[in-house]
């Protein structure tokens, strides 16, 4: 009997004697060592979470006596303590609010530019694409001095929230634009054509036609700056250094750490109040996640 | 309409389609110019300069960067940049294709859990990585000394994040940790648009995976594999946010990356001309050694 014939069968419905006969297989052998190695990386991965959330919920005493124990009841005091003492809440909002009035200008501004250096005639439109492409791949560090200079200058440093929406909103907008071009880009001319034809002013095909159409890339890109924005250290330290006010999480963190030292406790609950709702909003926008972080990952 | 007429019109439709465009372009080029372009530009004149932020600027030439290469903290840590960069690449594209194999291999069922359990890191906040593995890896309590501990490995137990010997390579690894399942999203993405009739002359000759993977499979993925590595050295040239969460430069300087110094360089001494000079450097380095890697990987691809 043809061996290859076996194998070509399919993994399924293997009869009991043919079965045993797999194990001598060297694709099996083979499919249960890769089966082992990603189950021991599976492990590696989330066992290191599932410590921390355990840790979260311990008290301290509970943790030193024995490490490895689980929770013996939902104790619940280290969230609190980080959420109110620690100001993971207010850390949480600041970011936010960040978060979300940089995407909504970066998204607007974005869609117009990439709009019109993909279908309307811009004066060097294909130089301003070129410079876009090369920012993307520069380090922040090439730019983060002067523009701190610049804004203590002109008295921007001591408002809240303004120096750093302001310098993200210019950081991620290369990225979103030549994303949302090259997409726009695959829209056929004729539509726009006709579009233009029936008499629709370009504003108007902006919000009624190209809008909707892009409506996946604008979302792979609001992921990618989201995750950006949300994780971003450098400049928000920067941004807050002369202020305790509108610090956004990363930052706060740090004073976290400075504050509870080696209170693993609430540290750990405070890596469980960020983590949670980054893997649930991950759950269900995986598709975008991986989109966005595959497609124009330069800034990250 | 006369044909003059219709000629005019498209002409003037097309003067207001530029300026159109211009007005659409105008907003999003007027905050890149504030926030990137006249930045970089300012910084690199700065470069020139000794300036402490109060008194007055002095031009001073290329001081600052014959300055860069006297002062022994600042040349080591573009070292430990390089090597963090290159290590978590590399780090990171091993493991990363390693997995894609695998994945690959077993099947796309059970590979979509892997995928989701593999890729969330890299949507983890590096600061949320960094606070992470501090409690993972400190001495007393961290996991990975109790699980070696529990394993009779003692003597591999190390205080990872305070021993100048291990730190480096310690966020490097993590680094590439973090970024192996990026790799591997990418690399089994492209797997995936490999026709499945390249594999049926393979299987009719009876040719194990392990040869399916070196003559089929890898070089088809190429093309993949060399954007990928311009990606991860992109992206592993970020050493600043986990090394500061982490160790904050220590113990001692033997993990203060050009990140990390040059903010000090800047904000502790106020030597700002000096720290222009060492972000102009970095900006430099890192495009080098994207242009090499981009050279010695240059290969054919194959249509298919």
């Amino acid at each position: 009997m043809n061996i290859e014939y076996v194998k070509a069968k399919g993994r399924t419905g293997m009869p009991k004697a043919e079965a045993a006969a797999k194990l001598k297989d060297p694709e099996a052998t083979m499919r249960l060592i890769f089966r082992i190695l990603l189950i021991g990386f599976v492990v590696v991965n989330l066992y290191p979470l599932l410590f921390t959330l355990f840790t979260s919920l311990k008290t301290t005493e509970e943790f030193y006596e024995n490490v490895w124990s689980l929770p013996h009841r939902l104790f619940t005091d280290n969230y609190a303590q980080a959420f109110v003492e620690g100001h993971i809440g207010e850390y949480f909002f600041n970011s936010l609010l960040i978060a979300c009035v940089t995407l909504a200008l970066a998204t607007i501004f974005g869609a117009f530019a990439a709009y019109a250096l993909a279908r309307l005639h811009v004066p060097f439109g294909a130089a301003i694409v070129a410079l876009m492409l090369l920012v993307q791949i520069l380090p922040t560090e090439s730019m983060i001095l002067p523009l701190y200079m610049f804004m203590s200058k002109i008295g921007l440093m001591g408002t809240r929230f303004v120096p750093i929406i302001l310098a993200y909103l210019g950081w991620v907008l290369p990225t979103t634009i030549v994303v949302l071009r090259s997409f726009i880009l695959t829209i056929p001319a004729e539509v726009l054509e006709s579009a233009r034809i029936d008499g629709s002013g370009e504003i108007h095909t902006m919000f009624r036609i190209i809008m909707p159409l892009t409506g996946g890339a604008i979302a792979t890109c609001t992921i990618l700056n989201f995750s950006y924005i949300w994780g971003e250290l450098m400049w928000a330290q920067l941004a807050t250094l002369t202020t305790d006010k509108g610090v956004p999480l990363t930052v706060g963190l740090l004073n976290f750490q400075g504050q509870y030292q080696t209170n693993w406790g609430v540290l750990t609950a405070a890596i469980c109040i960020i983590l949670i709702p980054l893997f649930v909003l991950f759950l269900f926008l995986q598709k975008y996640f991986v989109q966005g972080l595959t497609t124009g990952s330069v800034k990250g | 309409m006369s044909r003059m007429e219709q000629r005019k019109s498209l002409k003037s439709s097309a003067s207001s389609l530029r300026i159109l465009g211009i007005l659409f372009v105008l907003p999003s080029m007027l905050f890149i110019a504030f926030s990137m372009l006249v930045p970089i530009v300012w910084n690199a004149a700065m470069s020139l300069t000794t300036w402490n932020g109060m008194t007055a600027v002095k031009w001073t030439g290329f001081a600052n960067y014959a300055k860069v290469f006297e002062d022994a903290v600042t040349v080591r840590g573009f070292i430990y940049s390089l090597q963090i960069a290159v290590v978590s690449s590399a780090l990171a594209i091993a493991a990363g294709l390693l997995l894609a194999l695998a994945i690959y291999k077993t099947g796309p069922k059970e590979g979509a859990f892997y995928r989701f359990v593999f890729f969330s890191p890299a949507m983890m906040p590096f600061v949320i990585i960094g606070f992470l593995f501090v409690f993972i890896l400190s001495p007393d309590v961290g996991l990975l000394n109790s699980v070696l501990g529990a394993l009779g490995l003692q003597n591999l137990q190390h205080a990872w994040l305070s021993e100048p010997g291990t730190v480096v390579w310690t966020i490097a690894v993590i680094g590439g940790w973090r970024f192996s399942g990026l790799v591997m999203i990418l690399c089994y993405t492209a797997m995936t648009t490999i026709p499945s009739s390249m594999f049926e002359a393979a299987r009719l000759e009876g040719m194990g995976y392990a040869r399916q993977v070196r003559m089929i499979i890898l070089p088809l993925i190429m093309p993949t594999v060399r954007l990928v590595t311009l990606l991860m050295l992109i992206l592993a040239f970020k050493t600043y946010d986990i090394v500061f969460i982490m160790t904050k430069g220590g113990p001692g300087d033997s993990s203060r990356t050009v990140p990390v110094r040059m903010l000090d360089v800047a904000f502790q001494y106020n030597e700002f001309g000096y720290a222009s000079a060492i972000g102009v450097l970095l900006t430099i380095l890192v495009s080098l050694v994207i242009v090499i890697v981009q050279r010695l990987a240059r290969g054919e691809s194959y249509e298919y």
